[in-house]
This record gives structure tokens, C-alpha cells and sequence, in this order.
């Protein structure tokens, strides 16, 4: 019988098991397989918890802002050793390895460099962070480096749910060593994640003896928001029928306690019928222990929700909603795609505080439209709505980092009628964050790097809960200093010349000095 | 000093036994109110307030027994008291955290005095009350304005503990590397002056 094992790497959040390899574990095993499943990730953060070392310090290192220091390598290393040894001497046909996002690319290269030389399994990587290419040549992702570098036998971009029976039937085609998106329609279809392949007992849970998982109910993302690239990966929206995402929920309850979940969606209610649906089933469930769960919202305008929506979302489980709210500017919010105002949202913190529904507002700076009659507007916001904060309504608020303007998002396409510009670095690659609008010439680097300084202390002032954004500040200082913005009164922007159809993604691959 | 405009919304339930309870108000020892308090009352007060404010909630007229009069039958199943349900500044409660820390300081009277032990007295003479107010006596709450920014540290900010930094919400209102930060850029590029502020 053919032998699997399903791995997941750093980093992830401690807190639930990774949904991802649980499908692909449950898939692997419906081909007739023995599957194992490992999260290293958990793995490596009990680790360093025995070890007394400290696992957070080494997100410097996975967001590639810091090398490791001398301790942090030797920890490494020996985590490593292990693990590689031990994955080797279980002869495995198969090592499947899940890389979550850019931030796993240093552990996967450091854990395949070790793992490659002493195995004969057939290695695959999945997931974001294999597809992970940057805006010159998109083909150039990191699953493609890796088996260019012979670490790798077969890399899957986008979902492997079709792609890993594929691979395993020894076919090609769309997301096999390529990055062309093969999208799965029905998802009801699916399988879904079976968390029986990892050990429940082992996560840093949020709340304490409560267990949570992630769960899906979507894919792609109903709205075209000009700054997001969702439809690089996910070109369609399709979504799981209302009752089918409930099945889930009260399948997780009753096999293992589970009573909190992450929706892991672009928008818990991109599709308003499913996402009701599924509410009135789990309202009408009878739980022994309160249930809830959390996940990103859209919020809509305000004439098109029904009465005691939030109401019966509260009945379904609602806690937090991460909403995109994005700006106090109504201008600046509909030229980003979303078509809801201040009012609307006023509204919504409204119902949301009546019901005891948490928010935690997404929030970024400096969009390639906005003025500083916006950004005015946009300060005014936290004083609106510091009531919510207040009464706790409000729980948390990301600030998010200046307009990045990312390979696949609508935005990309809009570089030329924007004339937009970008300083580029030592290899003539352009960095993505710095870029200037001849449309919108007074929104300089300098100035947006002023006007998110603003909103940060505005949002102080006001007392909102601001948390993790330090980080963020520590990386626009670096983002300064790498590219001496604080010492070049102007910099030299470069414009990318698109060579071909600029409707597709990421056509943008020559420089030309302005 | 700049003053704030703080709408004061109290809700009360008033117990009777011989009487109604009596309540008086005080803002930085001004009274803004003095009545007895009759079943359920919700109460709308406008303050103009300083940067620290004290509010002082009084109990007072209720009899243990002075001219033989009890206000409270003897087995005490009944009594005359007054309970604060919520306490709203510019219509945000005080929440749970901040009712749980209010502190009744009893006013004995000269014959409660005589009549109970002193370990009585200590025991009851100042305790965590949660809004009920069955002696003589009173409930302080100090805040500051921004009232806003008083309730919302007040009732939300807790000592950070380590976690994942990711998840760390006890994180939340720690301001201080934020500042340390902006500060460091400050140094870095020098902003013109002509702000949008």
C-alpha cells in the first residue's frame, strides 16, 4: 500500500490545526493511501515552548526582514534533524508538504535542503506560498525555484484538491508545476477537512480547553476590490451551500468538541443566501456549549439587510467580524470597489453593538486616489466611531500597510492610466510598496509615509486597539532605510513597460528609466 | 482648562419599605441631583466636566432603628435600598469589569455604631458593592475626559501577557513600542510643516 505523509511547516498560527493538509490527508487516504499527517508548525512551537526559546522570535527571520542569529539557526537545525531523520526512516512514497504563505519559503527551503539527500519518496509542495511570484515573472514562483534547485519533485499552485489525484495518477495540467489556475466549481463536493490526522490536544487554543478549527466556506471573493489580488488565485467566486458549511460546523462539534471557527474566506457573506442559510441552520441547532465562530465581512449597504439579520447572526455564533472598512473617505472606499458609506457602516456598528457582535475594522492608508481632503475625512473616522470602541463593540483595529501594488489585483492594471511609477532595487526589481501616480502627484512616498504616521497616532489619540502594528512600523523603517528615503531629497522611479495585453495578470516585465 | 460635555444616563431601581430611598448626586461636590428614587428610574444627567472628575453616589434617610424606626422589616427579607443597574457616559455603560469595581463606603450612624460589633463595622464598612446601596452611605467613581478614552482603558486595557504576537490581545492599548517607533522614523525623514492638522 503506498505511504503518505502529509506535512505542514512554519509558519502558521499555533492556534488550529492547518485545514489544508487535513483535506489533502483525508484525499490521500480516499485513494486507497496511508496517511500520516504532521504539523510541524505545532511541532516546532511545542519545541522551542520545551526548549524555553522563543518560537514568535523567529518571524523576523520567515518574513525575511532578519537572517537567523546563532541561537536561533542551532534550534533550528536540530528541530530539523530530527524531524528529517525520523520522516526518512518511515519510508514514505510520498512527502506532500503544505507551504501556507511567503512567510514558510525560509523553513521549507532550510527543511527540504536536509530532508531531499536522505529520502526516496516523491516530494510535493502545495499551497499559497508555492505560487508565490513577484510582478516581473509571474512563472518564476517559489515551487518552481524549488524544483529548479532539484529539492522538489512537483510543485501544485492553487487548489489541490483536483491537482494532488492528478499528480498522484502521474497526469499534468493546470497548477502542476505551473501557475496556471485550475478551479474546482462545486465545492460541496469537496471533501472536507478531517482533523482526525492531528493531535487536537496539542494547539495553543485562544481560549483556553475551548478547541478551534478553520473552515471554508468560500473561494475567490464575490467583490473586484481594486488593491486585492484574490483573483490571481481565484479568478471565480464559488462558494459551499449554506447547509453543507453548517454540516461541517456541527460535524467538528459532535466528533471532537469543537466549538470555535475561523471562516478562512475572503467574505463569510460574500454570498448573502448561503451565508443566511447557514445561519438559520446552526441558530436552530441545539449546542450543549454556546458555539461561534469569526471570519471577514462585507459590509453592505445598509438598505439591503434584511431586519434581524444580525440579530439571527448572533443566534448562528457571530463573534468577530473583520470587516474592510478600509477608510473614513466614502470617495477614496468606492473608488477601491466597495460600494457602502459611512452611514451604512454607522448602521452596521450599530446592529453589531445592539446584538454583542465583535468588529475588528481593516483599515490601510494612502490609496492611489486619495487626497488630503480624504485623509482628513479618513482621521475624522476614528473620533465617529470611538463609541464602538467604548462599548466594545470594536475589539481591535488593523491598520494596515500603505497601498502595495500587487501582481494580479485590479490595481495593476490601472499602472498606465495612473502612471504609475516605482523606485526599483539593486537588481532592477521594482519594490512593489514604493510607487508614485503622475494622477495623483502631491501623494508622495514621503507623504503617504506621513499620512499613515497620522492615522497610527490619530488612532492612539482616540484610543483605539491598535495591536500588532509595531511590527508594521518596524517594517516601513526598514522599507526607509534600505532605500535611503530619509537621506535622497527625490528618488529615481522607474516605469514598467507592459508588452503585451494588459487585461491579463502581471504582464508588466521590462523597466525603462523615466 | 478645556471642559467636556458628558451626558450622564443612570439607571436605578428604588426598594421601598416605609419610604422610597433617597439619592443625591454630586459632580466635583455639586449636586445635580437629590430625590427619592421611585421603582424604576432612568436618569439623564448633563455634566460639564473637568479633566478629573469625581461622581459621588449617596444613599442617606434610611433608619436602623434611631426613634425606633426600621427601615427594613426585621427579618430583612424587605427593605428600603437603592441598586444602580448601569451607569452610561455619552450612552456607553460602564460594563460588567467597572461595576464589579464599585465600592460602597458605608456612613454609619452613631447608634449602628454602638449597636454592632466591630467586626461588623470593618467587615461592612467599605465593600464591593456591584450598585446596591442597602446602608447609608456612598459610591465613588473618579474619571477623567476624554470620557471616552477613561471608559475605554478603564474597562478594556489588561497587563500584556506573552503570547503569540500574532494573537496577543492583551497587546491592545500598550501603545508604547508604537510611539518608541514613530518616533524612531520621525528622526529619520523630517516632515513639513504644513500638516494636514
Amino acid at each position: 500500500m503506498t505511504k503518505t505523509v502529509v506535512i505542514s511547516i512554519p509558519r502558521l498560527e499555533p492556534h488550529r490545526p492547518p485545514p489544508g493538509p487535513a483535506i489533502i490527508a483525508k484525499i490521500c487516504e480516499q485513494q486507497g493511501h496511508t496517511v500520516t499527517a504532521y504539523d510541524l508548525n505545532i511541532k516546532f512551537f511545542n519545541y522551542c515552548k520545551k526548549q524555553n526559546f522563543d518560537y514568535h522570535g523567529f518571524d523576523q527571520v520567515w518574513n525575511r526582514f532578519a537572517d537567523f542569529d546563532a541561537q536561533q539557526y542551532k534550534v533550528l537545525e536540530k528541530f530539523l534533524d530530527v524531524w528529517c531523520k525520523r520522516i526518512s526512516s518511515e519510508n514514505y512514497d510520498y512527502i506532500m508538504i503544505g507551504i501556507f504563505g511567503i512567510s514558510g519559503s525560509v523553513f521549507a527551503q532550510e527543511f527540504l535542503t536536509r530532508l531531499r539527500p536522505i529520502t526516496q519518496a516523491k516530494i510535493i509542495v502545495g499551497g499559497m506560498g508555492a505560487g508565490v511570484a513577484g510582478l516581473t515573472d509571474p512563472e518564476d514562483c517559489f515551487g518552481y525555484r524549488l524544483k529548479n534547485e532539484g529539492l522538489i519533485d512537483t510543485y501544485v499552485v492553487g487548489e489541490g484538491e483536483g491537482s494532488i489525484v492528478r499528480v498522484l495518477n502521474n497526469e499534468t495540467g493546470p497548477g502542476i508545476n505551473n501557475t496556471e489556475v485550475a478551479q474546482i466549481d462545486d465545492l460541496d463536493s469537496l471533501p472536507q477537512p478531517d482533523y482526525k490526522f492531528f493531535n487536537l490536544e496539542e494547539y495553543d487554543y485562544l481560549f483556553p480547553n475551548e478547541k478551534e478549527v478553520f473552515i471554508t466556506g468560500s473561494r475567490g471573493c464575490v467583490r473586484k476590490c481594486t488593491y486585492c489580488d484574490i483573483e490571481r488565485y481565484w479568478p471565480k467566486f464559488r462558494y459551499r451551500s449554506g447547509q453543507n458549511i453548517a454540516d461541517e460546523i456541527i460535524d467538528n462539534y459532535e466528533r471532537f468538541g469543537i466549538t470555535r471557527f475561523y471562516f478562512t474566506d475572503s467574505l463569510v457573506n460574500g454570498s448573502f443566501k448561503a451565508f443566511n442559510d447557514m445561519c438559520e441552520k446552526l441558530s436552530r441547532y441545539k449546542f450543549d456549549h454556546p458555539l461561534s465562530w469569526s471570519g471577514q465581512f462585507i459590509f453592505r449597504d445598509k438598505k439591503s439587510i434584511p431586519k434581524n439579520h444580525f440579530e439571527l447572526m448572533k443566534a448562528a455564533g457571530a463573534d468577530i467580524l473583520f470587516v474592510g472598512i478600509e477608510t473614513g473617505s466614502d470617495r477614496v472606499r468606492f473608488d477601491m470597489g466597495k460600494k457602502f458609506t459611512n452611514e451604512d457602516i454607522d448602521f452596521q456598528f450599530e446592529e453589531c453593538s445592539k446584538y454583542g457582535i465583535h468588529v475588528i475594522p481593516l483599515m490601510f492608508t494612502g490609496y492611489i486616489t486619495e487626497t488630503i481632503e480624504d485623509h482628513r475625512e479618513n482621521l475624522q473616522a476614528f473620533q465617529r466611531w470611538q463609541r464602538y470602541v467604548a462599548d466594545g463593540t470594536i475589539v481591535g483595529v488593523e491598520l494596515g500597510t500603505s497601498l502595495i501594488i500587487l501582481p494580479g489585483a485590479p490595481v495593476e492594471r490601472m499602472i498606465d492610466s495612473h502612471g504609475l511609477t516605482f523606485v526599483v532595487d539593486d537588481n532592477m526589481e521594482p519594490d512593489l510598496k514604493l510607487w508614485w501616480s503622475e494622477a495623483n502627484p502631491t501623494l508622495t512616498i514621503k507623504e503617504r509615509i506621513r499620512r499613515k504616521l497620522e492615522v497610527h497616532e490619530t488612532a492612539i489619540k482616540y484610543a483605539w486597539p491598535v495591536w500588532r502594528q509595531a511590527s508594521r512600523l518596524r517594517e516601513l523603517k526598514e522599507l526607509i532605510l534600505k532605500h535611503d528615503l530619509h537621506q535622497k531629497e527625490t528618488q529615481k522611479f522607474y516605469k514598467l513597460i507592459p508588452t503585451e495585453n494588459q487585461t491579463k495578470i502581471a504582464t508588466f516585465s521590462k523597466l525603462g528609466e523615466l | 482648562m478645556a471642559s467636556e460635555q458628558v451626558n450622564l444616563t443612570i439607571s436605578l431601581t428604588g426598594y421601598y419599605y416605609n419610604h422610597w430611598p433617597n439619592l443625591k448626586i454630586l459632580h466635583n461636590n455639586v449636586a445635580v441631583f437629590d430625590q427619592p428614587i421611585v421603582d424604576n428610574q432612568l436618569l439623564s444627567i448633563d455634566l460639564t466636566c473637568d479633566k478629573t472628575n469625581e461622581l459621588k453616589f449617596i444613599h442617606y434617610g434610611k433608619s436602623f432603628g434611631e426613634n425606633g424606626v426600621w427601615d427594613s422589616s426585621p427579618d430583612a427579607s424587605e427593605q428600603c435600598f437603592i441598586n444602580i443597574d448601569d451607569i452610561l457616559f455619552n450612552k456607553v455603560s460602564i460594563g460588567e469589569t467597572l461595576k464589579s469595581k464599585l465600592m460602597f463606603d458605608t456612613a454609619w450612624s452613631d447608634l449602628q455604631l454602638e449597636q454592632n460589633t466591630q467586626e461588623f463595622i470593618n467587615t461592612y464598612g467599605k465593600i464591593q458593592c456591584y450598585g446596591m446601596m442597602n446602608f447609608n452611605g456612598s459610591i465613588v467613581i473618579d474619571f477623567d475626559t476624554p470620557v471616552y478614552n477613561w471608559l475605554i482603558f478603564s474597562k478594556f486595557k489588561v497587563p500584556m501577557t506573552n503570547t503569540a504576537y500574532f494573537s496577543n490581545y492583551s497587546a491592545r492599548w500598550h501603545y508604547e513600542e508604537d510611539l518608541k517607533v514613530i518616533d524612531e522614523i520621525k528622526e529619520l525623514i523630517h516632515f513639513d510643516k504644513n500638516c494636514s492638522n
